[in-house]
């Protein structure tokens, strides 16, 4: 199979958690549903138009954090909307708690997260080809951005590799580059003799695929597990993983899997 | 005049002195501090409240504003304008100027709707969707210049449409550490006999860098035109020091630069180019903390130019550079 890869770098990231009300809470990872916007948009697709043509059916997507991120909270003076004629003001405003994602340092560092995307098996779409090609050609459409329109970002780093191997284990510990799919994972390990000691490891329910019916309606979830530092998961592990050969490095990866259709 | 052909990155620094460039709300109203690193922050709703001000300050339609110098929602101001472009016989005219199926459904609409009610009411039946969306896509195209740069969510009845700006502006930080002052107390007297005392927190000094973009693509579906952005230009180099109030004086701007790309460059080319500026306090000043003005910093444009110089022609189809003194870039 092949495998597409690209980073996508920002000064600050914002991924809302659905599920939170007042406080606008973020993922500290893109979910799938947020990388196929971006990708949409590089490919000039318009809003809502593609969730069937970008599902996990069609296109497997992995991602890997790169960079050390922090999250830090800031309020922001929203309008308090209750009907139609608050957009004045006249109701007062709310304070927003609002989470962001930046790098270590604001000032000197960034956010960069690594996305893999390769077709789906069987799948008749050729996604990875032609998003490469726009990539490679400079060729993209709308603006990257890092969860908010406003969170400019660019894409760096794009590399294609053809013929990745696939290794199947069972139960074995192995490192892993990218987030994983906790349904695979049994066991975490921490050396103490590895660089990677004080990992920050978490797990999230992220949102995965869209219904088809222009509405954002969630119809899969990925159950993921992932570091936010730019360190290997060491995890026993039952399943399947992607070797990405280079000299200097091998990157082992996962693509998410749903954990079941949520609604039909 | 048709939406801009090229996209571009921009970026915009301007200095605080002794004020509050941006309060947090909850936090008593500091200045926006990230305090793990020092750093200050600016959102880019507070930079584009400065641009739309000075717009309506000079006379320009702004859509997020007001109509008869009250405050009006989204709703009044969309009937506002609908009622005011649509009920004089010369301009409704113009406005369907070649496109006659629309013109056929407009005046069918006026003819059945009731004595009383303005256009705007009998439009906003559902089953004039199109129409409707051809009279809000008009409407901003020939109207309001700040939904044509930042864009806008309209959510009327009959008349729902989302549009996302060309120009983004992303979070702006101090390229400085910033430090606040102490002391930050004052009086506030109401008359003889209840005064209390307020809290005034400010930034010694803050050097704020902003990186935008403007997408070509995003332009066709706000139709906003290179006279706009010549606008916008000009506003946010003017905005600032035109609109002071108690916390927002001494500000001024520093840089504007902004790179305008050829075809098959798009925007993000050079990742966020306050990544290519460098800036640290003078050897005779003793670090950050000491820093109380735009002399006291070292700031090192050197990356920017050359990265500059090297792809001009090639990647660069034109850079639009305005500085203030005691900056200068070699480009």
């Amino acid at each position: 199979m092949d495998v597409l890869s690209f980073d996508i770098c920002g000064k600050f990231a914002h991924f809302r958690k659905f599920h939170a009300n007042n406080t606008a809470l973020s993922y500290s990872i893109p979910p799938r549903t947020t990388i196929i916007g971006i990708i949409a948009g590089i490919m000039g697709r318009e809003k809502n138009s593609y969730y069937e043509e970008f599902s996990s059916e069609n296109m497997r997507i992995g991602i890997r954090v790169v960079s050390d991120i922090r999250k830090s909270f800031h309020r922001l003076n929203y309008l308090m909307i209750k009907s139609k004629d608050d957009f004045t003001g006249k109701n007062g405003r709310v304070q927003t708690p609002f989470e962001v994602i930046t790098g270590n340092s604001i000032r000197e560092g960034k956010v960069v997260y690594r996305v893999f995307i390769s077709d789906q098996e069987g799948s008749k779409s050729k996604n990875t080809e032609n998003l490469q090609e726009i990539l490679i050609n400079q060729k993209s459409s709308y603006n990257a951005s890092l969860g908010l329109a406003n969170f400019n970002a660019s894409i760096e780093n794009v590399k294609f590799w053809q013929k990745v191997n696939t290794i199947q284990v069972n139960n074995e510990f192995v490192n892993i580059h990218s987030a994983c799919n906790s349904a695979d994972v049994s066991e975490l390990e921490f050396l103490e003799e590895a660089a990677f000691k004080f990992n920050f490891v978490e797990e999230e329910l992220l949102p995965a695929d869209f219904k088809a019916n222009n509405d954002r309606e969630l119809k899969a979830m990925n159950r993921v597990l992932y570091t936010t530092r730019n360190f290997p998961l060491r995890v026993k592990l039952k399943g399947t993983y992607h070797e990405l050969k280079e000299e200097n490095e091998i990157q082992r990866i996962q693509f998410l899997e749903n954990v079941g259709i949520l609604t039909q | 005049m048709s939406a801009i052909k090229n996209n571009s990155d921009f970026l915009f620094i301007y200095e605080a002195i002794n004020c509050n460039p941006n309060g947090d709300p909850d936090q008593e109203n500091k200045p926006r501090m990230d305090y793990e690193t020092q750093t200050n922050l600016v959102t880019d709703t507070r930079l584009k409240r400065y641009i739309r001000d000075y717009f309506m300050n000079e006379g320009k339609e702004v859509f997020v504003s007001m109509e008869d110098g009250k405050k009006v929602n989204p709703d009044q101001k969309l009937e506002f304008t609908i009622n005011r472009l649509l009920t004089e016989q010369d301009l409704v005219e113009s406005y369907f100027d070649g496109n006659d199926e629309m013109r056929k459904s407009f005046d069918e609409i006026n003819k059945e709707k009731k004595e009383k009610e303005g256009v705007f009411k009998a439009l906003q039946n559902k089953k004039n969707r199109a129409l409707n969306d051809f009279i809000l896509d008009k409407i901003v195209k020939e109207t309001f210049l700040d939904i044509r740069l930042f864009g806008s969510a309209f959510a009327v009845g009959g008349f729902t449409h989302a549009y996302t700006g060309p120009v983004q502006i992303n979070w702006g930080y101090s390229l400085n550490k910033v430090y606040q002052i102490d002391s930050d107390s004052i009086v506030t007297i109401m008359n003889d006999d209840s005064s209390t005392f307020g809290k005034d927190y400010r930034v010694h000094y803050s050097l704020l860098a902003f990186h935008g973009v403007v997408n070509k693509y995003s332009a066709q579906q706000t139709g906003l035109t290179e006279k706009d952005l010549e606008e916008f230009r000009n506003g946010i180099w003017q905005a600032i020091p035109s609109l002071p109030t108690r916390s927002k004086l001494n500000q001024y701007p520093k840089l504007y630069l902004e790179i305008v790309y050829n075809d098959g460059f798009n925007n993000g080319h050079f990742g966020d180019l306050r990544d290519l500026i460098h800036c640290s306090p003078k050897d005779e000043i003793a670090g950050y903390k000491k820093v109380r003005r735009f002399s006291d910093l070292k700031i090192d444009f050197s990356k920017l130019e050359s990265l500059i110089n090297s792809n001009k022609g090639k990647v660069i189809k034109d850079v639009i550079l305005k500085t203030s003194d005691g900056i200068t870039i070699n480009i």
